[in-house]
């Protein structure tokens, strides 16, 4: 049944061909149309619906310690948002995600059926939820991905965004210093709330490729833009010394029992403040946590009466104004001194007669009274001021506080000239204590107190520097080193704070104990125990003031105070590089006859060989869940030579723990990271 | 006739037709990768999740090409009725749960272990063969109602029905039309098409107009801007699209649309990837292809050895390009949006196999032509440069 095709079929066929050709055609006319001469429109309307302008919010800054160590950084987190006018089933939505993002379903459902444009619906996911949240919209894209491709789903209405979130690597570290943020980035409090403006970085807008779910197609930058980073701000604390101070002052405040304290190291010759502690202490991360007293930084925002060590100021007065020689002798009263017939003033002990350093020296509150008397009143305020009390230092720190000094020209009665003389009747913040110590440590310039060093900018570069600022002379030279001099000798015998100088060095200090003001009367029970002072007393580099607050048991500045200003001054001064002077050769062991000298020698040797003995393990460690770093610590120290393998956590080891080993033996450790 | 009555015939094939086919294949390979590699990614974590498979395809369609091409075409004539018989139970086993799976809705796919099968790719094939067979058979009965109009009526309509019903309203459509041209093409009466083609038209539209599905789709072609949010999304961003690429496209792999902005963008609407990136100069590449393709085609359906060969060429070249034409105008927003894959390009195994039988089937004829034995001394060197 071949039939060959007729000439109709064949006519037809080529009729059939001519059609197909001519839809073709037709199809590549359209093509034509759409590319050629509608092309250009048609893609900047593409453009339009491709590329977003999208806001990168701007990264905080970091603050750093002098030596670079951060304190505060900003790391990336990622946030949960939401645009509820778009979300067409919020009821389902809020079922499916509230268990992963752990919100109330209620809640949740009327956040997205709001209507509003945008939402934040979680802040700051933790690691475990993001990862909830990821795996979710996974597998909604596989579900929807099949069932219908028609235009944008619910599920791509409620997205991640990253942000940066503050994070303080050091925890309560000097919390109340940095201050902290808000959820936006805003700063709050201390140094984030004073250089918001440097830190806060530069928000730009760039023009993205986004995809269809809204999506930027360059999602994942490994580091933050550069351009949208704030600036660093570099502190003059020194985190080490902070540390130091934090812990010496917790450990003094715990011993006493002490309601806080308060702890302030600062270089007198650049006014730089090198530690800044405070008890109880804030960790920023958890602000929210503190009461708003904690949060402070009190020792600027906190005025107190400085008590018995405000006579080392009333002195250096007497003395620069060559009121009174250092020999003049004053009578003290026997510890009893009736201004009026109302009035007196009390000493602890009675004393007789004291000269200038023994008044500072034993602190006689009398004496210091007829010192701040042979000043005058006049005098001896012009000197209070220029020290820097009852005003601010000009520190760059939000809410300092001035502190009062009583206009002592205008004071009525006696008593309130007197009572001046050993720290009643004003206030100062540690802060104006410390840098009116620091003054005579000085050679008498009171500098202005630096807390920031520098502000770089994100690549380091630096865009302003604050240099060392004399404010004015307050001492002459040689007053403030007759007030070195006899501020010693409060450290040594006879003094209020015996043994206060870190071993190797000599201290000039001086003790207080206020009374603390409850309601308008002074309080019989609660004192600030106080003491300020500088190594070494010849050359100060370090000048540290030290308050605890209601300590209970003991209550002078010489007991509570004294061995903390020593703690700290020792460690602080060895990280500054300022070593002890190297004791001095023995010279009666000299003297000994030869063979005993020769006697210490195997002793010397010995030592080590003592030491090493205690360090080697003779049986195997458990290193399972260390670091490569920790057992190779732990193995070296040993002496036992190791296989690693992988990397990560220790998972397995060989021999196991519990083995005999000796020096020289090989062990095999297996890592495995825990991802 | 016995097969291969000309020892040359063998060794004798439409190269040209070879060719272009196997281009289109290439390049379908391709923008299968480029289109779908950011989906591919994100919902199965494996940027050449389609592409691996596409590629499998393509070495299963190249044997079945080989296979076709080596069939006598002739025998087909045997086997026409159980191959229908059995593309209509693979059609109906659709419906069946457990085999038929569901995806989006449609019952289009077979599940036969780790393969889906499209059976409709399949039917098209077995309705082509069925119509050669039968238009040959009955050359001069055809102008006969109740010969040569109502039993090809009522097969193809079964399967057109059941085609639609899956719903695959584009394939249906296009092999409605395949058929109406191929009766117009055997002589059926203009008459009876016309009015086999008003009721179709009728029919179409009252089920356009009672799912409002389809009525969305019609309104969405007629102003895609209009409804770019919701039922004019994906012709809105297929156009924006094509518009994109300009004459010379927007480069290789620079396509903005697959980033989930146009839907099936690695099967329906792959050519508006293409366009995207190679700009109207691609597009013309792939015209030209296909314009090769039907040239050819035609060609072999006048040439062919005998009329079943003739109708079987012409339905053939008519299954690849007419489908091609159809989607072509639908990605550009000639024709209302349907779900029709683009042959050679799209992804899909099953249309790609099919359409590479097809190929192999084509080229089988074209090796049966008869043509005059090896003269050069009788003929002159014009006629052969014919």
């Amino acid at each position: 049944m071949s039939y060959i095709i007729n000439k109709w079929v064949r006519l037809r066929i080529i009729l059939v061909g001519l059609g197909l050709g001519l839809l073709l055609l037709m199809v590549g006319g359209r093509f034509f149309q759409l590319q050629v001469i509608l092309g250009p429109e048609l893609r900047e309307q593409a453009n339009r619906e491709v590329q977003k302008l999208c806001p990168v919010l701007p990264v905080r800054g970091h603050i750093l310690d002098r030596r670079g160590t951060e304190l505060a950084i900003s790391t990336r987190v990622y946030s949960v948002v939401a645009h509820p006018r778009k979300i067409t089933d919020p009821a389902r939505l809020s079922q499916e995600l509230a268990p992963i993002l752990g919100i109330n379903p209620g809640e949740l459902k009327s956040l997205l059926g709001s209507g509003e444009t945008f939402v934040w619906v979680k802040r700051h996911l933790t690691p475990e939820k993001e990862e909830a949240f990821r795996t979710w919209q996974e597998s909604k894209d596989k579900q929807t991905r099949a069932a219908d491709g028609d235009g944008r789903r619910d599920e791509d209405w409620i997205y991640l965004l990253p942000e940066a979130k503050r994070y303080y690597p050091q925890q309560a570290l000097a919390g109340h210093v940095l201050g902290f943020c808000n959820i936006d980035g805003k700063g709050l409090e201390g140094l984030e709330f004073q250089f918001e403006d440097e830190l806060y970085g530069k928000p730009k807008k760039v023009q993205m490729m986004v995809d269809a779910r809204g999506r930027c197609v360059v999602t994942e930058e490994k580091a933050w833009d550069p351009e949208v980073m704030g600036h660093n701000v570099v502190l003059t604390l020194d985190r080490t010394i902070q540390y130091i101070a934090e812990k010496e002052l917790m450990r003094g405040v715990e011993k006493w029992k002490a309601a806080g304290g308060l702890v302030m190291a600062v270089r007198p010759q650049t006014g730089e403040i090198l530690a800044m502690a405070q008890v109880p202490t804030m960790d920023p991360n958890r602000f929210a946590f503190y009461p708003e007293e904690v949060r402070r930084n009190r020792l600027l925002t906190h005025a107190m009466e400085p008590g018995s060590s405000f006579k080392i100021f009333v002195a250096a007065a007497a003395l620069d104004a060559q009121a009174v020689r250092p020999t003049d002798q004053f009578h003290c009263e026997n510890g009893v001194w009736h201004l009026t017939a109302k009035e007196v003033i009390h000493d602890v002990h009675s004393y007789g007669s004291l000269t200038v350093q023994g008044i500072i020296q034993k602190s006689s509150n009398i004496g210091a009274a007829k010192l701040a008397n042979k000043v005058g009143s006049a005098r001896l305020h012009d000197y209070l001021k220029a020290f820097g009390f009852g005003s601010r230092t000009g520190i760059q720190f939000p809410g300092e506080n001035a502190g009062l000094l009583k206009n002592l020209r205008l004071a009525r009665s006696p008593l309130d000239r007197a009572t001046c003389a050993f720290g009643q009747g004003v206030s100062v913040t540690p802060l104006q204590l410390t840098m009116a110590l620091a003054a005579m440590g000085n050679e008498g310039v009171l500098m202005e107190p630096r807390l920031v060093k520098r502000i770089e900018n994100a690549k380091g570069e630096t865009v302003e520097e604050f240099r060392p600022r004399p404010l004015r002379r307050v001492l002459s030279v040689s007053t403030a080193r007759q007030m070195l001099a006899i501020m010693e000798t409060v450290t040594q015998q006879g003094g209020t704070a015996v043994g206060a100088a870190p071993p190797g060095f000599t201290a000039a200090g001086k003790t207080g104990t206020a009374q603390k003001l409850v309601g308008r009367a002074y309080s019989h029970s609660k004192f600030n125990a106080v003491f300020i002072g500088m190594v070494p007393a010849d050359n100060p580099v370090l000048a540290i003031s030290v308050i605890v607050d209601e300590p209970k048991g003991a209550i002078y500045g010489g007991v509570v105070a004294a061995p903390i200003f020593k703690e700290v001054a020792a460690q602080a001064l060895r990280v500054m590089g300022y070593y002890p002077p190297t004791p001095n050769v023995p010279v009666l062991a000299s003297l000994l006859p030869a063979a005993a000298h020769a006697q210490s020698k195997p002793e010397i040797k010995e030592t080590p060989s003592l030491a090493a003995a205690e360090g080697p393990l003779t049986i195997m460690p458990d290193l399972q869940g260390k670091t490569i770093r920790q057992v190779l610590d732990v193995l070296h120290r040993a002496g036992i030579r190791c296989r690693l393998e992988g990397s990560g956590l220790a998972v397995s080891q060989e021999p196991a723990p519990g083995t005999p080993i000796n020096p020289g033996d090989i062990c095999s450790v297996k890592f495995q990271s825990r991802l | 006739m016995p097969p291969r009555s000309d020892p040359d015939a063998a060794s004798f094939q439409d190269n040209v037709l070879l060719v272009s086919a196997l281009a289109l294949m290439s390049l379908g390979l391709t923008m299968v990768f480029i289109s779908s590699h950011v989906m591919a990614q994100s919902q199965y974590h494996d940027p050449y999740f389609f592409t691996k498979r596409q590629a499998l395809y393509a070495l299963a369609g190249l044997a079945a090409m080989f296979a076709t091409r080596l069939i006598d075409y002739r025998r087909y004539q045997a086997i026409v009725y159980p191959v229908l018989f059995l593309s209509l139970v693979t059609l109906l086993l659709v419906f069946v749960p457990g085999i038929g799976t569901k995806v989006r809705g449609a019952a289009r796919w077979l599940r036969l272990g780790p393969i889906t099968l499209q059976p409709s790719e399949f039917a098209k094939l077995a309705v082509v063969l069925f119509m050669a067979y039968s238009l040959a058979r009955k050359q001069d009965k055809m102008k006969y109602f109740s010969i040569g109009f109502m039993p090809h009526m009522v097969v193809t309509g079964i399967f057109i029905a059941l085609i639609a019903k899956e719903p695959d309203f584009g394939t249906a459509m296009t092999l409605a039309a395949l058929v109406f041209v191929m009766l117009l093409v055997g002589g059926v009466r203009l008459a009876y098409i016309m009015g086999a083609f008003f009721s179709v038209a009728g029919l179409a539209t009252m089920m356009v107009l009672r799912d409002p599905k389809k009525f969305n789709r019609i309104l969405s072609f007629l102003d895609p801007w209009k409804y770019g949010q919701d039922v004019g999304y994906q012709l809105k961003q297929s156009l924006l699209a094509i518009g994109s690429g300009g004459l010379f496209g927007l480069g290789p792999g620079q396509s903005r649309a697959k980033l989930f902005y146009l839907p099936d963008a690695h099967t329906d609407f792959i050519l508006a990837i293409f366009s995207e990136e190679l700009g109207f100069i691609g597009v013309l590449l792939i015209l030209a292809l296909f314009i090769i393709l039907v040239y050819r085609g035609i060609l072999l359906s006048l040439r062919a050895p005998d009329a079943f060969g003739s109708y079987l060429a012409l339905g053939l070249t008519l299954l690849i390009s007419l489908q091609a034409g159809i989607n072509m105008g639908v990605v550009t927003g000639l024709f209302p949006t349907k779900g029709l894959s683009l042959p050679f390009l799209s992804y899909g195994g099953s249309s790609l196999m099919a359409t590479l039988a097809a190929v192999g089937i084509l080229l089988n004829i074209s090796s049966q032509i008869k043509r005059p034995k090896i003269a050069p001394v009788q003929r002159p060197g014009i006629a052969a440069a014919k």
